[in-house]
């Protein structure tokens, strides 16, 4: 495959919005975002910033990245926990499993009125259903300790329970003032039960409020976070759930400090199963699978479409993740793998031979499909109700896969979308790349669509459920007949480290796979999930491309790109907020 | 022009009013000129059904404008879409002619600027608000002027949201409330709850005791906070104080005899809130009603002052034959598309495609007549509460088919601040038959600038102009 350094790629003037080594990571982490504009919401546009890797060396494996100074980690704004995070917070540190609280999504750093609202109704919810009693939360029985001497330690056990960490003087002073004010008529259970709704409106439960210590040995500014910051950190970065007992005493322990002991930690967190999900869930949002059920088509045109199929397609991409991410398929895996796990209707639109009974992986035709974007699940969410949309696609890989930046539409766009195939000029049909081609022709448009649509043309041997067509076919209601023309999925990876053409959506993926642009995407957007929040165009700078130079290094290995997250210096270092 | 308070001063304003009953006899008894107290908004994704186009390529789509009333501008004959409303005829007017120019068209753009009738700002590959909307700014002042336990009451019905139209101040959208039950809730869980007094007031100081204790929480913190994070952590606490001083209004006895809470029976057949974008009919049949009566109760019980429902292109099982999928659900937004393939307007796909159409947006507005007909027998101390409340009703497009920002359907109802309602006003020249030839002489001066400003100016407010710069001309629309 030809590739070409993507500094050389600049000089030769294909990249009018090339890509800097300023991460611009695509998902966000904190928020699960009910669509894919909410995805694409938390992309930070590439700044003009110095890059310090202008472009892969095609032939010469690059040196290490030398160590980051210190002085580079960045302030991190103040979090809530997200909903997600909230229930799994109740769930485990209350003892209620079941518990589903009903809360505002809140995206903004400022919580809304509704967003507070939301949080009182759901603290006085949970405390009424918490068990308070020595079999639950109260580490005594008042009936035999007192009530003050059982209150005493039930406010200390709380306060490290909700706030995850060991509580402050001021922390057991403000809980001990509160309880003083409770109405002693309420009994021990009834003021225990308004003490856990305060804490559960404090700020200590609901912010992650991380603390560290300044050094003489740290740049001026910069804090090492403490045991329990970083156990807080590494628990909800790899499983949106607070740290279990193990993590807490090895916080407690003050293990921490040990960059080794944090790798033990994150092994034993990504064993877990909710470490397994947490990591699923980073790709389920990158491509955005959950609203594949709720894509509409046509019945006239494909009767084909369920929601079983629906269902049948998201588990095959879920299925394929999963052998790229934990059985060592990596990124070629994602990319490039043939496999499919199908039941009976997947295996009839892929063509192979269908299962008995429960579902089962088959080979499919390796001149047809290679890796996640050649399969059904991806090609039917990039799709119209009725036809393949070459621009979604190109969009999606350009934003997703390459980290390009994709500015707006400008005001002028029609942004109505193409339904169908349509007639051309002599009346006769012409293919949608060619309807795309025309609709897309201006220069207003072409600012962007000359960088989005090489790319979405490649695919274009795949209708809007993914199946794989020779020719195009459409009905055209002028003649009352059905049609069809010929594809041309000829292509290219405008901007990217790959110059050269491209025919179809094997190469595609083959180009893709190779990229080390592709590689550095996914690390960028890793960074994002795990921490968070994007990483700032400067002082995230050194620890990302570090996370790239990992990725890299280990051949695309997914775990390794998840474990070397947690060495990096903005995982255990912050900057003092002004 | 901006004349919103920063965003600080915002999140105290909103969070922060002081209330006192009895709110609810803080007014005079209403003249018919006196400006309204409340606002509602009913807006809708999508657009509706017209043939306006802004591409001479689409004007030959269809012919029909179902929206636009027929007759004459003091009489007008209501179309397919208003039917519902016809029993209020002499409380609406009708707009023709006023165009968003603050954005042009595409979905996103159109939906950020049409209550803010400012240029949507891109974020990343998306788009916020450049300044705050029309029903926050109605908010902010009625509520300081007419103090009510919420500064509005803000509701959404679940579908293909493409963008946000409210927003507090530039790029802080509103966070809106989906589920009725919970709406309910937070609403009206305290108003006529049939608690002894003596039983009312111990739990007001449990509530009272735990909000305090709470905000003592924000003093005990060990971290070390930037000015940024502080901020962020005043304004949580400004929500509870806020939250506190409502305890003992919503549970006095006297807001239980004001009002009822609405009735939420049918809010049991609506099932978890995460299944319904696959339960077809729940929106339709159940939700959005359910919205409306609670907005509309709001506004009787004097919970608030704005009532807004965000409605966006839906999940529905209404396609029949040739349109229907075998899947559980379609949405409206592809169905309003299917517009640009109709083919012969006599034929029967065009006709079943203009039948759905019309049932969709004729649901739409009878959410509308339905929120009249909530409002109409109500009085407060200022009289019918519908002689004091000023209705609007609009989408970011008028022709959904091909996403026309122009010729929007406007619709205003109740209170004009004295204006004479009963009527179809058309502001703009040229383009008012149904052909082609006849659209391509549409022209209008008049955007959601001069809208906005005039309902401000319907309220009492001295506003010469609301949003950006990007109108052809400023100050209200020629109305009288």
């Amino acid at each position: 495959m030809p590739r070409l350094p993507l500094a050389l790629a600049l000089l030769l003037g294909c990249a009018p919005d090339a890509p800097s080594g300023t991460p611009a990571p695509a998902v966000d982490a904190a928020i699960s975002p009910p669509d894919a504009e909410a995805v694409d919401a938390a992309v930070a546009p590439a700044e003009d910033a110095e890059s310090p890797d202008a472009g892969p060396a095609p032939d010469a494996a690059r040196p290490a990245p030398p160590p980051c100074p210190l002085t580079t980690v960045p302030v991190v704004p103040l979090r809530r926990l997200t909903p997600t995070q909230y229930r799994h917070t109740v769930q485990d540190l209350l003892g209620l499993p079941d518990a589903d609280p009903d809360l505002a999504p809140d995206p903004a750093p400022a919580l809304s009125l509704l967003g507070a609202e939301k949080f009182a109704a759901a603290a006085r919810r949970l405390a009424a259903e918490v068990d308070v009693s020595p079999a639950g939360l109260s580490p005594c029985d008042p009936l035999e300790v007192g009530e003050d001497a059982c209150g005493q330690a039930f406010r200390h056990d709380l306060a490290e329970r909700l706030f995850r960490r060991p509580p402050s003087l001021a922390v057991l002073d403000w809980l001990d003032a509160v309880w003083a004010t409770l109405p002693d008529d309420e009994g021990f259970e009834g003021r225990a039960r308004l003490l856990v709704e305060v804490a559960l409106q404090s700020p200590a439960f609901l912010y992650h409020l991380e603390q560290g210590e300044a050094d003489a040995r740290l740049p001026a500014g910069v804090i090492r976070l403490d045991d329990h910051s970083l156990a807080n950190r590494l628990a909800y970065a790899l499983w949106d759930a607070p740290p279990d007992a193990t993590l807490r005493a090895a916080a407690d322990a003050g293990r921490l400090q040990d960059p080794a002991e944090i790798g033990r930690q994150a092994e034993r967190l990504l064993a877990d199963p909710r470490g397994r999900t947490r990591v699923l869930a980073f790709f389920r949002q990158w491509l955005e699978l959950e609203r594949v059920p709720a894509a509409t088509k046509s019945a006239e045109l494909l009767p084909d479409w369920s929601p079983a199929l629906a269902a049948a397609m998201v588990a095959e991409s879920e299925a394929l993740i999963e052998r790229a991410v934990f059985e060592g398929g990596g990124l070629a895996g994602l990319l490039l793998g043939t496999d499919a796990l199908v039941d009976a209707p997947l295996a009839a639109l892929y063509g192979v031979d269908a299962p008995v009974g429960a579902p089962a992986w088959r080979p499919l035709d390796a001149t047809q499909r290679a890796g996640i974007l050649t399969r059904a699940a991806f090609l039917t969410l990039k799709a119209g109700p009725a036809v393949k949309s070459p621009i979604h696609r190109g969009a999606f890989i350009r934003r997703r896969l390459l980290c390009l930046p994709m500015p707006p539409p400008p005001a002028s766009v029609l942004d109505v979308p193409i339904t169908r195939g349509g007639q051309g000029d002599d009346g006769g049909p012409v293919s949608l790349r060619e309807l795309v081609e025309r609709r897309t022709a201006g220069p207003e448009c072409q600012g962007c669509h000359a960088a989005i649509n090489p790319i979405g043309f490649t695919l274009d041997h795949y209708d809007a459920l993914g199946r794989f067509e020779v020719e195009e076919s459409g009905y055209d209601r002028q003649r009352g007949a059905p049609y069809t023309v010929p594809i041309d999925a000829r292509g290219r990876l405008p901007d990217a480290d790959f110059l050269g053409a491209i025919d179809g959506g094997v190469a595609l993926s083959q180009a893709l796979a190779e990229s080390e642009m592709v590689s550095d995407c996914f690390a960028d957007q890793w960074f994002a999930y795990f921490f968070a929040r994007p990483a700032t165009a400067d002082e995230d700078a050194c620890s990302v491309e570090h996370l790239r130079a990992a990725f890299r290094a280990s051949g695309g290995d997914f775990l390794a790109l998840v474990r070397a997250s947690t060495t990096l210096d903005a995982f255990r270092y912050r900057q003092e907020a002004p | 022009m901006s004349r919103g308070p920063s965003r600080r001063q915002f999140l105290r304003t909103a969070g922060g009013l002081c209330l006192a009953l009895p709110f609810l006899r803080s007014v005079a008894r209403a003249e018919p000129a006196d400006p309204p107290l409340r606002f509602a908004l009913f807006w809708e994704t999508g657009g509706t059904l017209t043939n306006r186009a802004s591409e001479q390529q689409f004007a030959a789509m269809h012919p029909w404008n179902d929206w636009r009333p027929t007759g004459t501008p003091d009489a007008p004959v209501l179309g397919p879409l208003h039917t519902d409303l016809a029993r209020h005829l002499d409380r609406l007017l009708f707009l023709s002619g006023v165009d968003n120019h603050a954005e042009p068209g595409e979905h996103r753009r159109a939906d950020v600027s049409s209550m803010t009738a400012r240029a949507a700002v891109a974020v990343g590959p998306d788009f916020t608000a450049g300044g705050p909307s029309l029903d926050q700014v109605l908010a902010r002042r009625l509520t300081a002027r007419w103090p009510a336990p919420f500064s509005s009451v803000d509701l959404a019905a679940p579908g293909l949201h493409f963008g946000e139209p409210s927003y507090r101040d530039a790029a802080e959208p509103v966070v809106r409330e989906a589920d009725p039950r919970s709406a309910f809730a937070r609403l009206f869980t305290n108003i006529d709850s049939g608690l002894p007094v003596e039983e009312l007031a111990r739990l007001r100081a449990q509530r009272k005791s735990v909000l305090d204790g709470a905000l003592a929480g924000f003093a005990a913190l060990d971290a070390r906070l930037g000015e940024a994070d502080r901020l962020v952590l005043e304004a949580h606490q400004d929500h509870l104080r806020a939250i506190e001083r409502r305890l003992a209004v919503l549970d006095d006895p006297e807001l239980a005899r004001a009002c009822a809470p609405p009735d939420m029976a049918g809010g049991a057949r609506l099932g978890d809130a995460a299944s319904w974008t696959l339960l077809p009919g729940d929106v339709r049949q159940t939700l959005a009603p359910l919205h409306v009566d609670i907005m509309a109760q709001a506004l009787v019980c004097g919970l608030t002052r704005v009532v807004t429902l965000h409605y966006p292109d839906t999940l529905e099982p209404f396609l029949p034959q040739p349109f229907q999928a075998l899947s559980p659900q379609v949405d409206a937004h592809a169905l309003g598309h299917v517009g640009l393939e109709l083919g012969d307007p006599a034929g029967e796909r065009a006709q079943a495609w203009r039948a759905e159409i019309q049932a969709n947006r004729r649901f739409k507005a009878g959410l509308v007549a339905r929120f009249l007909d909530h409002l109409a027998p109500a009085e407060d101390a200022a009289g019918p509460l519908l002689d004091r409340t000023l209705v609007l009703h609009l989408a970011e497009f008028s022709n959904a088919a091909v996403h026309t920002a122009r010729d929007l359907p406007v619709m205003l109802a109740g209170n004009l601040g004295g204006l004479r309602t009963g009527r179809h006003l058309t502001l703009s020249e040229g383009g008012r038959g149904d052909t082609v030839e006849t659209h391509a002489d549409y022209r209008s001066d008049w955007s959601l600038h001069n809208l906005h400003t005039s309902i401000l100016q319907l309220f009492g407010f001295e506003d010469e102009h609301f949003g950006d710069e990007r109108c052809p001309r400023q100050g209200p629309l020629p109305l009288g």
